[in-house]
């Protein structure tokens, strides 16, 4: 019964959203809105040919080369700023001016200096991982149990020891939800570089589509990137569920 | 190293003084208190909630530092928390680290501390049979009820064999018949290690069942107003000790000085 | 007086040294990319003409504005709607989902592909990228009403609109602003990307053209104008959420 309404509610769903989309292509026919089955078939063709998964090779790899990378600085840069108050004060000025930057005006300053290789990609999105990063790594620090940093006092807890065993646990056990934004950040990142400098990957080819004005394909991407978007999502919800089982229950 | 006959330390407070700002102005909390405990004494705080109850033990501990007055164990002034301080608090839940076992923080005093690993293994073992939690070692501080994880900080306090055991409203969020359990656990505990025992409590008859002496915090800023002697014999036993005349005196006594 | 200054010393101190040392060393080694403060300084004399102003700046500002303005209408409307019917809810939570996982600039092709890259094109897609997490943050919020706010809401006897209206919004005020918030960045970027994507058009089209022709003085003056507005956008957010929502700050504590 379970499974019977489960699947027929995802049937309407489907058959609901198969409507919006039709009305909106009989709406915009005009400017040249796809039909929902054209676009369909342009997927499967698309994901038959190898070079789309060159493709998504590329932004996957810029992406998480680009995650790890920005998420190793904002713990480093981190815990040197959160563990000290005067650092921290000294630096909140600078990470908030940084923070609401649009990253991508650095774009166009990666491309005069560095051109647009992957590397120019893999830096944005370390910069935008880092920047978004940073500030949940320092407000998991400050909010880091005041009990249990009586307790490590009064045991005479070494720093090296309160390091590893009350302040970077507890703050990786607050950094889920960062590590998820962080994770789709990069992804769209290595997507936006691509769309606006050429690096290699969905995003140029997006661009590419759009300037051919195939717009058929241009929906195959943006769906191939919606449908990574979820993944990934959902691949850190539950990494956090399962990484941070104590916090669930407390 | 180890110290097979284990003694308390003394305890002085001499007119002590605690004030916290607020909103830019110095608030005093307590304005000279002053007393003593002699080694191996069990030494109960009451007073209404907000008094400065807990003010008074975190200074004890060395988490915060007097404005006037001086504390001092075994006649050396408190700068810091000592080296064999044992502390227990009111929030269980907060002060287990969630992130490691039963045992690994129960070990983690041991920490920076120049001990071999069979005997920090020794001793942690030890330490969880005596609160009764040898077989939950390896679980985690969120697997265990309530009373489970208050047992686990009074084993984490116990490890380091303390000469100064504070006890914070340690039973207070907890339920009655768990709470008679771990009165006697303690009280034998403290009792066989001739610990120096400082319980801080609203309960008066908890005071009295546990303490040799209670003083009673009132006023604003606080000070002592009373120091009774609790003469009841031991062992104490729950019911028995309960119902005896003398306790009962001691607690209109007492009622009538925190009213006061 | 003397705490005040120190204060303010400790906030500044980093910042300050930073420019200073980028000023010594880019006056001593010629890097092109990283020209001197002063230099981007005095560029903004012969950028910011009445021109630049109208053609660039304007256009950005009634950019952002214009699709933030109906984006997130559209959001709080329809996520009040969605978030208050089980039904409606469970059935647009996915979907939203998806379009919200669409990376925002990605959606920024689509809409050059079917419509072109006029400002009422970029308009559209700063709208779209504002509407999904503006609508799932709001339905998301509206459907996680206090359970006993609205048992109370229905011994008052209130009807759908008055419970919505007085009940299930007031109470999603802290999350919707959030969402608002976060909205905000996106809509920033998004006009940025889309104005890049060959309007001529724009801060971002003049950032684009002032590194394609090697300006690379007058692309600093563009890529910090933009980090400016950002800052004000944001700060200025902050300000009148404080102004029109200060119930939720004072119950919070948030300063």
């Amino acid at each position: 019964m379970n499974l019977v309404s489960k699947l027929s509610k995802y049937l309407a769903i489907g058959l609901l959203s198969f409507l919006i989309w039709e009305a909106a292509a009989l709406v915009v026919r005009g400017a040249g809105f796809p039909h929902s089955w054209n676009v369909a078939e342009e997927i499967t063709s698309l994901v038959k040919t190898s070079s789309f998964w060159a493709d998504f090779a590329a932004t996957i790899w810029i992406s998480t080369s680009g995650f790890l990378l920005g998420i190793l600085v904002a713990l480093l840069l981190g815990l040197l700023i959160g563990l000290n108050k005067n650092i921290e004060i000294s630096a909140r000025g600078t990470l908030n001016f940084i923070r609401v930057i649009p990253s991508v005006v650095l774009l166009p300053l990666l491309i005069a200096s560095i051109g647009s290789s992957a590397r120019t990609a893999v830096i944005l999105s370390a910069f935008v991982v880092a920047s978004t990063f940073i500030t949940y790594v320092i407000r998991g620090i400050a909010d880091t149990e005041k009990q249990l940093i009586d307790t490590s006092r009064l045991i005479r807890l070494p720093q090296y020891a309160q390091i590893f065993f009350l302040y970077l646990p507890s703050t990786i056990s607050l950094l889920g939800t960062g590590m998820r934004l962080s994770a789709s950040r990069a992804f769209g990142t290595a997507v936006t570089a691509g769309i606006v400098a050429g690096t290699p990957g969905l995003g140029a080819r997006l661009y590419m589509a759009q300037a051919n004005s195939d717009v058929n394909r241009v929906f195959a991407y943006v769906f191939a990137m919606g449908f990574t978007g979820v993944v990934i999502y959902s691949l850190f919800t539950r990494l956090e569920n399962r990484l941070f089982k104590w916090k669930i229950s407390v | 190293m180890s110290q097979d006959i284990d003694s308390g330390v003394t305890l002085q407070v001499n007119d002590l003084a605690i004030s916290f700002s607020r909103n830019g102005q110095d608030v005093p909390v307590i304005d000279g208190l002053s007393f003593d405990v002699s080694a191996g004494e069990i030494l109960a705080v009451c007073g209404q909630s907000g008094i400065g109850k807990s003010t008074l033990v975190r200074s004890i501990a060395g988490l915060i530092s007097p404005h006037r007055g001086e504390i001092s164990i075994d006649s050396n002034v408190v700068r810091e928390p000592i080296e064999n301080l044992g502390f227990v608090t009111q929030d269980y839940s907060r002060s287990l680290f969630p992130w490691l076992s039963v045992e690994k923080n129960v070990a983690l005093p041991f920490k920076g501390r120049e001990i071999s690993k069979a005997e920090r293994k020794v001793r942690v073992s030890q330490a969880l049979a005596e609160v009764g939690l040898e077989d939950s070692a390896r679980l985690y501080p969120w697997q265990l009820s309530g009373g489970m994880q208050q047992r686990v900080a009074i084993a984490r306090a116990l490890v380091v064999k303390p000469k100064l055991l504070i006890l914070d409203e340690p039973f207070a969020s907890l339920d009655v018949y768990v709470r008679l359990e771990l009165e006697d656990l303690v009280l034998n505990l403290v009792q066989t290690h001739g610990t120096t025992t400082l319980l801080v409590t609203h309960d008066i008859d908890e005071a009295i069942y546990m303490a040799d002496r209670v003083i009673v915090l009132s006023g604003t800023p606080a000070d002592s107003t009373s120091d009774i002697s609790v003469n009841l014999p031991r062992p104490r036993v729950q019911m028995e000790t309960r119902s005896n005349p003398a306790f009962l005196q001691l607690r209109n006594q007492l009622h009538a000085s925190i009213r006061a | 007086m003397k705490n005040r200054l120190i204060s303010f010393l400790k906030f500044t101190w980093f910042p300050v040294l930073v420019v200073t040392a980028w000023q010594f060393v880019s006056s001593n080694a010629a890097n092109p990319f990283f020209p001197a403060p002063t230099k981007i300084y005095a560029a903004t004399k012969y950028v910011f003409t009445a021109q630049w102003v109208t053609q660039s700046l304007a256009t950005s500002l009634y950019t952002i504005f214009a699709g933030y303005l109906i984006g997130s209408l559209l959001g709080l409307v329809f996520g009040s709607i969605f978030g208050s019917n089980n039904l409606l809810r469970e059935i647009f939570t996915p979907i939203t989902n998806f379009m919200r996982s669409i990376p925002s600039p990605a959606k920024i092709p689509v809409i050059i592909a079917l419509f072109g890259i006029g400002l009422s094109s970029r308009i559209t897609t700063v709208a779209i990228a504002v509407l999904f997490p503006v609508l799932l943050t709001t339905m998301r919020a509206i459907a996680t009403t206090d359970s006993h706010l609205l048992d109370y809401s229905k011994i008052l006897k209130f009807g759908y609109f008055r419970s919505l209206i007085q009940v299930r919004i007031p109470a999603a005020t802290g999350e919707i602003l959030a969402g608002l918030q976060v909205a905000l960045q996106i809509a920033v970027l998004v006009m940025v990307v889309s104005e890049m994507l060959g309007s001529g058009k724009g801060l971002g089209a003049f950032v684009i053209r002032a590194q394609a022709t090697y300006m690379i003085t007058d692309m600093w003056v563009g890529i910090l104008t933009i980090g400016v507005v950002g800052l004000i956008l944001t700060e200025g957010f902050g300000f009148l959420e404080r102004k029109l929502a200060p119930w939720y700050f004072s119950s919070k504590g948030i300063k």
